[in-house]
């Protein structure tokens, strides 16, 4: 699963200059209006699966391996399933499940963001260094040995997410904390009484929610990428829920019989993480001056 | 690691082998593929389905351990190849004599020899050998394939007396031709320590270890003091590859001359082998069913075992998950053994099913159905997920990797075995039918039998079948025994799993009737 | 800057030792284990706490822990849990293969990403400036797993041009499998090391030293290779480093879909064995090479960029 990196993320925090007009130039921007119209697609997609004709896991071992077709338009799996239908509700899966589980992550992180800024200086560290540590477990392996402990499921599945991408959001939120803790308005706030969870609600959240945003979004096709992958590897969705990762295991399994499922499971993941990339640099374009500038 | 897999014949194994497991995920139950060869220079290279992780024949471990410790001892007897029924022969043994039930005497040939300074095999050696597994103080995990040996007694350099408490039919079948048979000087073993891992420290089979370089490849070469049969390829080189898939693509590619298969490819292989090759289909001794824990709340009324048997129509799970390449089983014991069952006792009746549960007061079952995690269990379990959804009974499969799903029924590695339901599981087997009850007693409750079955009448007739020597009793008795794991209601009798096997161009595979490959003995075709 | 080098070491030190303490507690909380799989179906529980106390698995987690820091700090990782090899050899004899993986990985995403990022950046806003950067920020998008499987199925099965499966031997046969699995890690890694390149070049030559090398005639050619493209390369370590780690979780993949052995499949194959002994050392030692390889980079652009130089050793 390939991933965000440092730089990449670094400029994105520079703070937000509230642009007017932003959307319009989002979407002048031809590869942000790509993104939207992919995402766009695969939301639809998403949506529409419920209305084609076939049920996504209805078995009809009779017709396994047909090739892309009138009745089928993207071919059967081994089970004969109809694989056009099962990509159409993987994207419901992945679309949950990346969604769900930014959230979760953006929510973790600003806890401890807040958390190591605001709090004294040896939670600060203990924080950093649990941080520290998670990040530099590779993905998978932290994923197999956690996923062997709580069992396959996709709650395991946003936990994984929440640790591999918390921290990142984390460390940005507690950078702004320090930078804003003391300021005089907020000492003048907490002089009067006001709790850190007031201040951060107030002054923290509001100032750092934007940047988080656009990280996150982009953040995005990596966590389709850790769903799929862990479903690949038979620890992500429990069958016969149609995920792509599960598709993509049964394609890799079959792939001398049929090469459709490789294709039903591989395309849609490229697309969506394609949407989403294309969005969120168009997003930091826009809404960073210094890149935009550029 | 130590895949493990169950294999055909893995000795010990049966699931042990498998137990071990190790391997992972995508490829968990591979086979013993082996073997691919390429003839330059006398060379034939073997896939192993799993790394080697034990050589000594008191302890080893998984099918691949017996694979190489075959061709680096000279075992005591051994199957023939090439032919539909086992058959055992002398090797290392000249002859076999039975004197009475509890008396067998038998002849070592003269002349072979140990590597390094031990000198020639001697009868001495076959009593310190096999008295040394049977010896409780070793703790050796076969002890049980010379349960009932009393003591070996030698009349002479060459020859000696296997003396029995009582007899004991598997010692033709599955002792003498296989791991516990092996005969290995007592100098050695001491020099050793007492017990060995993967540097044997003395070998007499056809082959001895050049360089094993874990998980990467185990090169054996040819031992020139082996006289017992002509060894053709000068050195064999196995490659630890865990999943059949993965071999395949290995041997189409042209990089293994000799692979055991995927079940599933067994239809497209047997249409046109690749590169010119050969393909072979066999029937292996592994059956794999599906068992419901009686132990389990959900479960405990029989009604409702009951119906979820006859609600399981058997050759469409067995065609589904193996692409049409098995047919279903009636039982546990394959064709060609004493006790192999031609007919169930039910038929697959959704309405019974039905009106089973009805009965049982259960008209929205929810269930669980474990597996691991491949191709052909997940597969198996949609197709039965489907077909229980029919009578009512919601499935839910839990797929788990292998380290879990060994210990889903066993209880001393925790609480979890309460809540198992319904599982898919494959055993290897050796070729005697007691290898295959063995697990269903209700000692095995809780270890191995994760169904928790237990039935006076199976047990009895499991300890007397182990002693009865005329072949068509035994036969009937291990009926019996099959037809009482039907009616607990426990058990759905799914399939033996058939074994394929590609080999290149210019080599001529061995193969015992299970399809299990005696490497030593390949030949350039 | 001495303190900076070592605060920066005890903290590398502290996370892995971090992890590692993780990493074990968690693992003993997981069913199962490396025992009855060790001894097989036959083993009585006598047999099977006999094992467990030889391996030390019957003593509390606190007691196994201290044990295995202390004998790690001796250099020795323990043994396999099944067949009694050292771990470490185990964990040698893998090594290779992965780090032959990922430094053809390194290879792939290096050579075409500096020089794209070199050629975008001195050809800034022109078609091929833009169509490199789509094209970098969608090979960025797509996770690793998904190229490999595409890679075998088409240039392994359909086209044959590549072995589908094995690590090889000799150089030759190595380096043509090696091919694959390097492009499927490799790939995504063009587009980070071209978009960083471009951005840092950008930057560097608005600098005002750049201006007055400029203003003293030197040639562009010149500028470019001594002056800018020196100090530009730097974020291009740092991502590098990172890159490292999502590298090595790649190779789990790779491995498993082009049947290699490695550190990845080892790790994968061990934890589904409960093989805690080989779970734990490769952990071990595939974070502290991740955090070995980033303070190396940390500290060589520390060394190498005179303008973090300053900050640190203020």
């Amino acid at each position: 699963m390939s991933s965000a990196v440092d730089p990449a993320t670094a400029a994105v925090v520079k703070k937000p200059r509230k642009a007017r007009g932003a959307m319009r130039r989002l979407v002048s921007d031809p590869l942000g209006a790509l993104g939207l119209g992919l995402i766009v697609v695969t939301v639809l997609a998403a949506l529409a699966a419920g209305l084609l004709p076939h049920d996504p896991v209805k078995l009809n071992p009779m017709v396994r391996f047909a090739a892309p077709g009138a009745e089928h338009w993207l071919g059967t799996d081994n089970l004969g399933r109809d694989l056009f239908t099962r990509m159409l509700y993987g994207a419901r899966i992945a679309l949950v499940i990346s969604i769900g589980a930014t959230v979760a992550s953006l929510l973790v992180g600003l806890l401890f963001g807040v958390l190591a800024g605001f709090g004294p200086r040896w939670l600060d560290s203990i924080l950093l260094l649990l941080m520290d540590a998670m990040k530099s477990v590779p993905t998978v392996m932290l994923a197999l040995v956690l996923i062997t402990w709580t069992g396959p499921s996709l709650w395991a599945v946003v936990l994984v997410v929440v640790l591999v991408n918390g921290p990142t959001y984390a460390r940005i939120v507690r950078t702004q904390v320090l930078a804003l803790r003391n300021a005089e308005f907020i000492e003048a706030e907490r002089a009067l009484g006001a709790g850190f969870l007031r201040v951060a609600s107030l002054h923290v959240v509001p100032n750092i929610i934007g940047p988080l945003l656009i990280l996150a979004a982009m953040d995005i096709p990596i966590v389709v990428g850790i769903e799929a992958g862990l479903s690949f590897l038979g620890l992500g969705v429990r069958p016969p829920t149609p995920s792509w990762g599960t598709i993509l295991f049964d394609g890799f399994s079959y792939i001398r019989d049929s090469i459709w499922m490789v294709v039903a499971g591989g395309l849609p993941i490229v697309i969506t993480a394609l949407g989403f990339t294309f969005l969120g640099e168009a997003l930091r374009d826009t809404f960073d001056p210094k890149l935009a500038k550029r | 690691m130590t895949v493990k897999e169950m294999t055909g014949v893995s000795r010990r194994g049966f699931i042990a082998s498998s137990l071990a497991l190790g391997a992972a995920g995508l490829a968990l139950r591979g086979h013993p593929a082996l073997a691919q060869v390429s003839t330059e220079g006398g060379r034939l290279r073997a896939r192993l389905y799993a790394d080697i992780s034990n050589l000594d024949p008191a302890f080893w471990t998984s099918g691949s351990d017996a694979l190489v410790m075959e061709c680096i001892f000279a075992f005591a007897m051994q199957f023939e190849t090439g032919t539909s029924e086992f058959n055992a022969l002398p090797l290392a043994l000249k002859a076999l004599n039975v004197i009475d039930d509890t008396h067998i005497g038998f002849e070592l040939n003269e002349g072979i020899l140990y590597s390094g300074e031990y000198g020639e095999m001697t009868a001495e050696d076959a009593k310190f050998s096999w008295e040394r597994i049977a010896d409780p103080a070793v703790q050796s995990p076969y002890a049980a394939d010379w349960a009932q040996l009393d003591h070996v007694e030698v009349t002479g350099r060459y020859s000696g007396t296997i003396v029995l408490k009582s007899p004991f039919a598997p010692l033709f079948t599955t002792t003498l031709p296989a791991t516990s048979g092996i005969i290995l000087p007592k100098a050695a073993i001491e020099a050793a320590g007492g017990q060995f891992s993967t540097e044997p420290p003395v070998t007499s089979g056809p082959y001895r270890i050049r360089e094993w370089q874990p998980r990467t490849r185990v090169v054996l070469e040819k031992n020139p003091d082996f006289k017992l049969f002509d060894v053709v390829f000068d050195e064999l080189v196995l490659i630890p590859i865990e999943d059949p898939k993965t071999a395949e693509l290995g041997f189409e590619a042209g990089d293994l001359d000799h692979a055991q298969t995927s079940i599933s490819s067994i239809p497209r292989f047997a249409a046109a082998a690749p590169n010119g090759g050969r393909f072979d289909e066999f029937t292996a001794l592994n059956y794999y069913w599906l068992g419901m824990n009686e132990a389990n709340a959900d479960l405990t009324d029989q009604k409702v075992r009951r119906a979820i048997q006859h609600g399981i129509a058997r050759d469409a799970v067995v065609e589904a998950a193996y692409l049409g390449a098995a047919s279903p089983a009636a039982g546990i014991i394959a064709p060609g053994l004493a006790g192999h069952r031609a007919e169930n006792t039910y038929n697959y009746d959704p309405d019974l099913a039905r009106s089973l549960l009805a009965e049982a007061g259960v008209p929205d079952l929810n269930v669980t159905l474990s597996i691991q995690q491949t191709a052909e269990d997940l597969a198996a379990a949609q197709i039965i997920q489907a077909l229980l959804a029919d009578i009512g009974v919601t499935v839910q499969i839990d797929q788990y990797e292998s380290g879990s799903f060994w210990s889903l029924g066993i209880e001393a590695d925790g609480d979890q075995w309460k809540s198992l339901q319904l599982f898919l599981f494959s055993f290897t087997m050796q070729p005697d039918p007691s290898w295959a009850t063995a697990w269903f007693t209700s000692e095995q409750v809780g270890v191995w039998n994760w169904q928790r079955f237990s039935n006076e009448e199976f047990d009895r007739l499991n300890q007397e079948a182990s002693t009865e020597l005329d072949t068509e009793k035994r036969g009937a008795m291990y009926i019996r025994m099959q037809e009482l794991m039907e009616e607990s209601g426990d058990f759905v009798f799914l399939t033996f799993e058939p074994i394929g096997t590609l080999t290149a161009a210019g080599v001529m595979p061995a193969m015992r009737p299970d399809g299990w490959p005696i490497l030593s003995r390949f030949t350039k075709a | 800057m001495l303190s900076y080098l070592a605060r920066r070491i005890l903290l590398s030190v502290a996370v892995v030792l971090t992890v590692i303490a993780a990493l074990f507690a968690m693992m003993h909380a997981i069913p199962g284990d490396a025992v009855r799989t060790a001894l097989g179906p036959r083993a009585s529980e006598a047999m099977v706490e006999a094992y467990r106390v030889k391996m030390g698995l019957d003593q509390p987690v606190l007691v196994q822990i201290w044990r295995f820091f202390s004998t790690i700090l001796q250099g020795d990782l323990g043994s396999d849990a099944i067949s009694g090899v050292p771990v470490a050899r185990i964990i040698l004899a893998q090594l290779p293969d992965t780090l032959y993986l990922v430094a053809g990985a390194m290879v792939v995403a290096v050579v075409p990403g500096i020089w794209l990022g070199v050629m975008s950046a001195t050809h800034r806003g022109s078609l091929f400036d833009r169509v490199t950067s789509v094209l970098s920020v969608s090979v960025m998008a797509v996770p690793s797993f998904v190229i490999a499987i595409y890679l075998l199925l088409i240039f392994a099965i359909h086209l044959s041009w590549f072995p589908a499966i094995g690590a090889g031997e000799g150089f030759a046969d190595r380096l043509h499998r090696l091919v694959l699995p390097s492009v499927a890690l490799g790939l995504a890694w063009i587009g980070y090391i071209a978009r960083i390149l471009r951005a840092s070049m950008l930057e560097v030559m608005g600098e005002n030293h750049i201006r007055t090398a400029r203003a003293f005639g030197l040639s562009e050619r010149r500028i470019m290779f001594d002056y800018v493209l020196r100090i530009a390369l730097l974020p291009t370590i740092t991502v590098l480093g990172m890159g490292i780690g999502q590298m090595l979780s790649g190779a789990v993949f790779a491995e498993i879909v082009f049947g290699r052995p490695g550190i990845g499949k080892l790790v994968y194959d061990s934890i589904a064995a409960r093989n805690y002994p080989i779970v734990v050392g490769t952990l071990l030692v595939t974070t502290g090479f991740f955090v070995l390889v980033n303070l190396i980079a940390d500290l060589l652009i520390a060394f190498l960029d005179p303008r973090v130089r300053n900050v640190v050793s203020r």
